[in-house]
């Protein structure tokens, strides 16, 4: 079984690492979505498959589609430009968490989490964290306004006139 | 099985802050903090799991898938926004954007 665990999590390093390395951004999106897949399925194996359901119906479903939608609108390019910060230098800043975590490890200094009892999810979701409800209908909201941003041409027509003038 | 998920977790982590330091590209953004999302979600789970409290993480799992979607639909609108106002992807374009 461990095999098994460690196939999938060796697979989910390789997508999001292709995800983020992958010449198109086509490509991309898709390596995207593998990785949502296979996040999923980790979820799954924690025991979370509500979680689960819903990570794989958004995050390999609803954000592809986004992603190909985007794509379609404003095409693929190949940037020439110079790094903000030097690669080498953003591996040593993406290490140096890594780095403390592994110090703090051998030290043997490890948080101590403290156990509450909690409730069923249902209970949970909506009487214990009501303030988690109000915030994700604020998102959605911001999201659905975001979709508008995101058809909508007059933004761009408009600020270009503006520009022109 | 808890040092492979903590090993996705980091691994995760690791790669969507590596690129979102080098990358130029506004959608190559928006895969990037997508990437570094699902470590950050796997994170909260395993916590869960770690303190046997799953239903507070499971929870806490949906409001940031809820909050990743959202920043991926206004990363995704801000880009197509840019690049038809400046006619590209560079995320140095931005600074072009002030009058």
């Amino acid at each position: 079984m461990t095999f098994i665990y460690a196939l999938i999590a060796v697979a989910l390093l390789y997508s999001a690492h292709k995800a983020t390395r992958v010449k198109g951004l086509l490509n991309a999106a898709l390596w995207l979505a593998a990785t949502s897949c296979l996040t999923a399925i980790l979820m799954y194996i924690m025991g979370s498959p509500g979680i689960a359901v819903i990570e794989l119906s958004v995050g390999a479903g609803l954000v592809t589609v986004l992603f190909v939608f985007a794509i379609s609108i404003i095409g693929d390019e190949k940037i020439e430009s110079k790094f903000f910060i030097p690669p080498l230098a953003a591996l040593l800043m993406a290490t140096i968490p890594f780095i403390i975590l592994a110090f703090l490890w051998i030290s043997g200094i490890s948080p101590v989490f403290e156990n509450t009892p909690a409730d069923i999810l249902a209970n949970t979701i909506w009487e214990d964290r009501k303030v988690d409800l109000y915030l994700q209908a604020a998102l959605i909201i911001t999201g659905i306004l975001g979709i508008m941003l995101l058809i909508a041409p007059s933004v761009a027509n408009r600020f270009k006139k503006e520009r022109e003038k | 099985m808890s040092y492979i998920i903590v090993i996705c977790i980091l691994g995760l982590l690791g790669i969507g802050f590596y690129c979102l330091l080098i990358t130029r590209n506004l959608l190559k953004l928006v895969v990037a903090l997508q990437v570094l999302v699902k470590g950050a979600m796997l994170a909260v789970l395993f916590a869960g799991c770690l303190v046997d409290n799953m239903e507070v993480a499971q929870s806490m799992a949906l409001t940031i898938i809820v909050a990743d979607t959202i920043v991926a639909v206004i990363g995704l609108a801000m880009a197509i926004q840019v690049r038809q106002i400046t006619n590209t992807s560079n995320i140095r374009s931005i600074s072009t954007l002030r009058k």
